[in-house]
């Protein structure tokens, strides 16, 4: 089974060989959308499964770097809609914090499960954030991670700025990162903590379906 | 509020606190310098006491540990002696520190200090102002470490209480090497007239009083870079009246002037050959180049190779694994102070990395094998050695019954993946390094590798696990406490000390966070490139 196959090259971190299955899979007239599901965001699904909620980050790293590889090919062949239907998400790092490796971990995964993606990139401003929520209405979900335990108070600073809104209601405050805690989502007001990609997936495609019932 | 006695043993510590202090807090106010890395938050499990006389006796964390009767404690569970590296490569330099007796006593010996404040130590050198040659030296534990083990913990430390303490802590143990050098020697601490300090750019900050936010804050820059010369006494520093005090400059947040002192002991921008010097901490910082151009980064590396966050993980000292070889067809496992072992440290987890890469244990991408996926004779000998703790893979260094605290002592799957962030960062930075130089790594002549932990460190297996590039594996050369050495030369010679502040400037520091091509680069250098491809 190609799609097993490509699973496994997700959860073993090589983004050659998922590039290599993805085409093969192709040829031999797979659906491209189940590919994307079954095959590329199954393999993460599966990290999430087999390891538990240890936070391992090489491994996380190296699968959503085939899991990228695997979708860069895929790409063209996507109908259009099935990326970005989902909803619109924005993310970046917390003030102060240059660190971006699981940001980018979350954004690609984020992108598979079918959520338009706006990057607004590392060491962003509750300012900066603010401004994109405002100028975008069709936000869903604000991502924010930080690394660094130091930049900390500014992530409370941007959730509290967030809460601020008055369209506050129609999008919900997602945080992670190495410093973050559950507690500390509670204490800041954001709407999630999560503590993998997947689990943020999850949770960005749970949020999207209450709002839409 | 209830109180309570505490009595810590050996040290016959009696103390009165508040029911629900934390033993950890107890050892702090007893001035103790308990050793707790994370700051007391129970993660790192280094506060390890053992309670002999209470209501709950036993080994406890002392972090976690609430007075709640009269208890007596024995704070050596873990044994903290470690080894401090000293030595260096030295460089030989006129002795014209800048300094001297006046009005006719021009006679009289004089003494000059050299300090290198490092994270998790600090060594002092005393020298001779007429001959530069050191007459003793005295080291500690950096006391700084009862509030957060690396920087980024000491910089929220002060951030939230104030630096006032962590300032005091550094400079009281300051004084108390030259005490103990001077006693070694036979001097007086008056006779000191100058005195130069190198380290991280937080330690400079810290031992200033100078805010460390700027370090911990994107973009990562140091409030203060120049080297500055001050007043010894306004530092709160005790030696001669008058006597001066010379901090080296820092290059950028984590580059600082420890990274100096090292390319001040080598004369870096006069080196014909391509050399990278290394430097592993809990950063990892890299200097590339030669005459012709410097680049420096600094790479967070983690503090894999320091022990911590690894499960049986300790530091240097006594009891530490700290070498790991193959021995007539035997696991040989090398222990310091051949005691029955209590952890492994640093140079011990590359070695067993190394030697799991060479056996076929751990795949190209870090995965422990399953027992029967071994081949070859030798390594059937070796399934027992897999086995699982807690649903986890782990493989098991020494059993049970051969250990000093009764539990196996094992390399588990998770201090592999810390080992491969922590690698993988510093090969990374090397790769970036060698791209802004237009070279490839191949191109480099010789790697001077700086520190305690690079002198320990098994270079060749260093490059077996791909920290170094392989092809260098024999152009290595460990160069000892090159810090130091920067300190003693400045401290010796005025012009050194001028001539570091203008190394400091020539050198180009790449920012990796911000660098593209970092983290593809870094996922790329997570694999074990010459382990077996399953």
């Amino acid at each position: 089974m190609t799609l097993d196959e490509i699973q496994n090259a997700v959860i073993q971190g090589k983004p050659r060989l998922a590039e290599k299955l993805v085409e093969e899979a192709l040829e031999n007239g797979a659906d491209s959308a189940e590919i994307l599901a079954r095959g590329l965001l199954g393999g993460m699904q599966q990290i999430g499964l087999r390891f538990g909620d240890d936070r391992d980050v090489a491994r996380a790293l190296a699968s959503s770097r085939a899991m990228k590889a695997g979708l860069e090919k895929l790409k063209p062949f996507l109908e259009q809609g099935v990326l970005g239907n989902r909803g619109k998400v924005l993310i970046g790092t917390a003030g102060g914090d240059l660190h971006d490796v699981g940001k980018n971990i979350v954004s690609i995964t984020l992108r598979c499960a079918g959520f338009e993606i706006r990057d607004l990139g590392v060491d962003v401003s509750a300012e900066q954030f603010v401004d994109a929520v405002r100028k975008d209405p069709k936000v869903d979900i604000v991502c924010i991670s930080s690394l660094l335990t130091t930049s900390m108070p500014e992530m409370r600073h941007i959730v509290q700025a967030l809460n601020g809104l008055e369209q506050r209601g129609r999008f919900k405050v997602m945080i992670g990162g190495g410093s973050v805690t559950r507690e500390f989502a509670r204490e800041i007001g954001a709407d999630a903590y999560t503590e993998n990609a997947m689990e943020a997936a999850r949770f960005a495609v749970a949020a999207v379906e209450e709002q839409q019932k | 509020m209830k109180k309570y006695t505490v009595t810590f043993l050996p040290q016959n510590m009696v103390l009165e606190v508040e029911e629900g202090t934390t033993l950890l807090q107890a050892e702090q106010m007893a001035g103790l310098e308990p050793d707790a890395p994370c700051g007391g938050k129970g993660t790192c499990g280094k506060c390890k006491v053992n309670i002999t006389e209470g209501e709950r006796q036993g080994i406890v964390l002392a972090c976690q540990t609430p007075v709640d009767c009269d208890m007596k404690v024995d704070t050596l569970y873990q044994e903290k002696v470690q080894r401090i590296l000293t030595d260096g490569l030295s460089r030989q330099v006129p002795v014209e520190p800048g300094v001297g007796w006046t009005e006719g006593d021009a006679g009289r010996p004089f003494y000059l200090m050299a300090f290198d404040i490092g994270t998790t130590t600090i060594v002092g050198y005393l020298l001779d102002g007429k001959t530069g040659k050191e007459v003793s030296l005295a080291s500690t534990m950096n006391p700084q470490h009862q509030f957060g083990a690396d920087v980024i913990a000491r910089s929220n430390y002060v951030l939230e209480h104030g630096g006032e303490e962590m300032k005091q802590v550094v400079r009281k143990a300051l004084n108390q090497l030259i005490g103990q050098a001077c006693q070694e020697a036979g001097v007086r601490r008056e006779e000191i007239l100058q005195a130069a300090i190198v380290g991280n750019t937080c330690m400079h900050h810290l031992f200033l009083g100078i805010s460390p936010k700027s370090l911990v804050l994107a973009p990562y820059v140091p409030a203060v870079k120049d080297g500055m010369i001050l007043e010894a006494e306004e530092c709160g520093l005790r030696i001669a009246k008058g006597g001066k005090l010379l901090l080296l400059p820092n290059i950028a947040g984590f580059v600082g002037g420890d990274t100096v002192g090292c390319m001040l002991s080598v004369a870096f921008d006069r080196l014909e050959d391509m050399t990278l010097m290394i430097d592993i901490g809990t950063n990892g910082e890299l200097v590339m180049g030669n005459r012709h151009k410097m680049v420096t980064t600094s790479t967070a590396a983690g503090p894999a190779f320091e022990g911590a966050k690894i499960e049986c993980g300790m530091r240097g000292a006594r009891g530490a694994i700290s070498h790991i070889t193959v021995q007539d067809g035997k696991l040989d496992l090398e222990v310091i102070e051949g005691v029955k072992p209590v952890g492994i440290c640093g140079s011990g987890l590359i070695d067993g990395i190394a030697f799991m890469i060479r056996y076929g244990i751990l795949d190209s991408y870090g995965s422990l094998c399953d027992p029967e996926d071994l081949t070859g004779e030798f390594e059937k000998t070796l399934a027992w050695r897999l086995k699982e703790r807690d649903g986890k893979p782990v493989f098991v260094l020494v059993p049970g019954e051969e250990t000093a605290s009764g539990e196996d002592i094992y390399i588990s799957q998770k201090d592999i993946r810390e080992v491969q962030l922590a690698k993988g960062a510093i090969a990374a930075g090397i790769r970036i390094m060698a791209e802004k130089l237009s070279i490839q790594p191949e191109d480099i002549r010789q790697v001077y590798l700086a520190g305690a932990f690079g002198n320990y460190m098994d270079a060749e297996n260093a490059c077996e696990i791909g920290l170094i590039p392989y092809a260098l594996k024999d152009r290595i050369t460990p160069i000892g406490n090159a810090a130091g050495e920067g300190s003693k030369l400045a401290v010796v010679n005025r012009g050194e000390y001028e001539y570091a502040c203008r190394l400091a400037k020539e050198a180009e520091f790449i920012e990796l966070a911000t660098e593209n091509e970092f983290q593809d680069t870094f996922v790329d250098e997570l694999e074990f490139a010459r382990a077996v491809e399953r």
